[in-house]
């Protein structure tokens, strides 16, 4: 419930402050020339949608850094990428090994972006490709007990998401970003409780500082 | 006249010698010969408690460690007496069997003994049930009872015991112009005697019953009847039949053997049946009969071959006597036979059955009187015959006749039983008779387990069977069986990450105080598995550790199979304990 409420509060912002750059670029009535490249580093947090993974590894929600990058294309279409981490760990049910789950997340797709001066709301859509793994490590003194196999595989999936640029300077910008993502997986092996679908999906929001050029 | 007075010396020499036999008293067994010719030892004992008068229809028998029992009608005639005499000893005073029923006029005295040295008794009055009452030395007499058919009995009873100690008893009921020939059983520590059961249903007019047991504990009956399908009622038909009843009763033959018919234009009587079964069960029969020819005569007849023999004579004379003077009583001796009969001057006699010229010999003369009534038995060495003499009721006198001795009529086994167990029977000293067969059964004790049998028998098998053809000893070996740990007890586990796990059961157990306590020393322990559901023949071992571990952690085991667990123990020998 805290994190849907978070969304709404996000939105409504994005959407006030939409309105507010638009009412200024009106007011302003001056034409600026956009960069055509923008890079940043974001900040947010990952709502894993797979209910059996994290309520192994314990954190419904982990906040992780993302590199991003976007260029302009035509007709106010960024073509974008992103790539973030998403790491958890937890102890094996016995002996209490450490088990070290990683998902790494590149994300492509494209923003239709509205340049109203101040503002520039967005709206994406594109593809996720995930590689997750698990590995456990350490060792018990009971020769052949932490023998249980690593797993690695990937997944892919896509993404909708929408935001908006804040604009503060001609060459720094901010940026606030909802994402939604379908990553399924069908396991060969089924999971120890017998389930086979891995839903590494989720849902992210956070910030970014972008750098325009 | 020197050949005159040397004859008459002679003779005079003769009869002092004959004498002087025939009057000892008291007299113990003499020398030992192979076969006795020579007048045979007397030893006699008087009633003293009554002069009044009576015959006193004796019993006689004698138990396996040659120890006497006599049982004679009392004073009045109404209750049976007894005399014992535990062998190397003196007689008792006679005295009242005690617990007795009254009979009136109490008749016909026979005696057996069990391979426990129990004396059976059986005596009987006419027109009542017989009574029955057994005695053993050192306990004395118990279960004095009647015999449980009531109604009219004719005279003649006769006891006999099984090798399994089954008393068996004959007698005879009439009811109404019916007379038959009823067997009466009691196994051994059976209170009371059964329901007997009706032996000759169909032969109308039986009576005089007596029977005999083989080594098969098979009962062999003689009696007499009236032939049954008489057509002509102007004629006296009396028949001898002998009949065969297996171990359980029931008759071998469908219909019985007729030995002998005799066919009288006047009434004929006094047969007196006996039967007998000697060492190599043969099977010989003898009898009286008072007309014609007046004489005592036997029939062999041979169960292997079937053959009936002729009708052997004993050719002792009789001439035309009284009713009384046809008496004779018949007793295997080994392979012998013997028969005691007396002659027209009521003389005891004792005869012997050479098989090979087929002829009855005399082998003593047992009284110097005239006799009342006597009774024989085989004992290990002689022959008693007890008997009442006819001028004087009062005396009884018991007679032993040297002969041949037995292979002991019954031998010792001994049966012991090591640490860790028992047997059945029961360990102990018990007496069997010769020849015949004995399953003990080894009964080891919790933990212990059986081993093998020593003594006079070997083998490994839980019974076995031992022919008593010599004393024996024969003792069950046990072993302490090395037991499995106890108190096993399994934790089900799971180590588990995201995406992979596997699944172990951690065993743990205890070592078994009786192993300790036994001194046993464990060489290994050996861990079993198997299914829940599976059967005990599933047990599979899955691994041997060392004695003094005490944990196992099973990982082999499959998601959601549930497994049951056992440690066996392993002695220093190899052996095994059970683990299940």
């Amino acid at each position: 419930m805290k994190s849907t409420g978070s969304i709404y509060l996000l939105t409504f912002f994005l959407i006030l402050g939409s309105a507010m750059a638009a009412s200024a670029q009106a007011a302003d009535g001056e034409e600026q020339v956009q960069p055509r490249f923008r890079a940043g580093f974001f900040w947010e947090g990952y709502q894993l949608n797979d209910k059996n993974l994290t309520n192994f590894y314990g954190h419904y929600q982990k906040n992780l850094p993302g590199f991003e990058a976007s260029v302009h294309t035509a007709y106010n279409i960024d073509a974008w990428a992103a790539y973030r981490v998403y790491t958890d760990e937890a102890k094996t049910t016995y002996y209490g090994l450490v088990d070290k789950f990683r998902l790494n997340m590149v994300s492509l797709g494209a923003l239709y972006r509205i340049s109203t001066g101040l503002l520039e709301p967005f709206i994406g859509a594109g593809f996720e490709f995930y590689r997750y793994s698990e590995k456990i490590e350490g060792q018990t003194d009971i020769p052949g007990t932490s023998d249980i196999p690593g797993t690695s595989d990937s997944a892919v999936g896509f993404h909708i998401q929408f935001g908006t640029y804040v604009n503060i300077t001609k060459f720094l910008a901010g940026k606030f970003f909802v994402r939604v993502s379908e990553v399924n997986k069908t396991l060969t092996n089924p999971l120890p409780d017998d389930t086979t679908k891995l839903e590494l999906g989720g849902k992210e929001f956070g910030f970014s500082l972008v750098v325009r050029f | 006249m020197r050949r005159a007075v040397l004859l008459l010396t002679l003779m005079a020499v003769v009869v002092i010698a004959a004498g002087m036999a025939i009057s000892a008293s008291s007299g113990t067994a003499g020398t030992t010969s192979s076969q006795v010719v020579q007048a045979p030892l007397i030893e006699t004992f008087k009633l003293t408690a009554d002069a009044s008068g009576n015959w006193r229809h004796p019993g006689v028998a004698e138990d396996s460690k040659g120890n006497r029992l006599v049982i004679f009608r009392g004073p009045s005639g109404d209750r049976y007496w007894y005399a014992y005499c535990k062998k190397g000893g003196s007689w008792s005073s006679p005295a009242l069997i005690p617990n007795q029923p009254s009979l009136t006029n109490s008749l016909y005295a026979d005696i057996a003994v069990d391979s426990t040295d129990r004396f059976h008794c059986l005596w009987e009055k006419t027109n009542e049930a017989p009574v029955y009452g057994s005695f053993r030395d050192g306990e004395g007499w118990s279960g004095v009872q009647k015999l449980p058919l009531t109604g009219r009995y004719d005279l003649v009873d006769a006891i006999a015991v099984r090798s399994t100690d089954e008393v068996l008893a004959v007698d005879t009921r009439v009811i109404g112009s019916s007379k038959d020939i009823w067997l009466h059983t009691k196994k051994k520590d059976q209170a009371q005697f059964s329901a007997p059961k009706n032996l000759t249903n169909d032969w109308e007019g039986s009576t005089q019953g007596w029977l005999a047991v083989d080594s098969k504990d098979h009962i062999w009956v003689v009696h007499k009847s009236d032939y049954p399908y008489n057509p002509d009622p102007t004629q006296d038909i009396l028949v001898i039949y002998l009949s065969h009843w297996d171990q359980n009763n029931n008759p071998v033959t469908i219909d019985p053997v007729e030995i002998w018919q005799f066919v009288s234009e006047t009434w004929g009587w006094s047969f007196l049946p006996q039967v007998a079964v000697n060492s190599e069960d043969k099977v010989m029969t003898a009898w009286a009969f008072a007309l014609g020819a007046n004489d005592y005569v036997s029939r062999l007849y041979n169960p292997s071959t079937k053959t009936l023999g002729p009708i052997i004579p004993v050719n002792i004379g009789l001439t035309r006597n009284p009713w009384h003077t046809f008496y004779l009583r018949l007793a295997a001796h080994g392979k012998d036979f013997y028969l005691a009969v007396i002659d027209s001057a009521r003389i005891l006699y004792l005869y012997r059955f050479d098989e090979m010229t087929s002829k009855w010999i005399r082998v003593a003369q047992v009284s110097d009187r005239s006799v009342e009534q006597f009774d024989l038995y085989s004992g290990y060495d002689r022959m008693l015959v007890a008997w009442s003499s006819w001028e004087d009721p009062t005396d009884v006198y018991l007679t032993a006749v040297e002969v041949n001795p037995l292979i002991p009529p019954t031998k010792h086994l001994t049966i012991q039983a090591g640490s860790g167990g028992t047997t059945d029977p029961a360990p102990g000293t018990y007496t069997h008779r010769t020849g015949s067969s004995v399953t003990i059964t080894a009964i080891p004790n919790f933990p212990f387990e059986f081993t093998s049998w020593s003594g006079d028998v070997t083998g490994s098998t839980t019974s076995i069977t031992v022919i008593l053809d010599a004393d024996k000893t024969v003792k069950a070996n046990f072993r302490y069986l090395i037991q499995p740990a106890v108190n096993v007890t399994v934790q089900k586990k799971v180590e588990r990450g995201f995406f992979n796990a596997y699944y172990f059961n951690i065993l743990s157990w205890e070592s078994n105080p009786l192993n300790t306590a036994q001194g046993v020393t464990i060489a290994a322990q050996r861990i079993y598995r198997k299914l829940r559901t599976e059967a005990n023949t599933q047990w599979t071992r899955i691994v041997e550790v060392s004695p003094t571990t005490m944990t196992y952690i099973d990982r082999n085991v499959a998601k959601y199979s549930d497994y049951v667990y056992a440690v066996a123990c392993v002695d220093a020998s190899g052996i095994e304990s059970p683990f299940y």
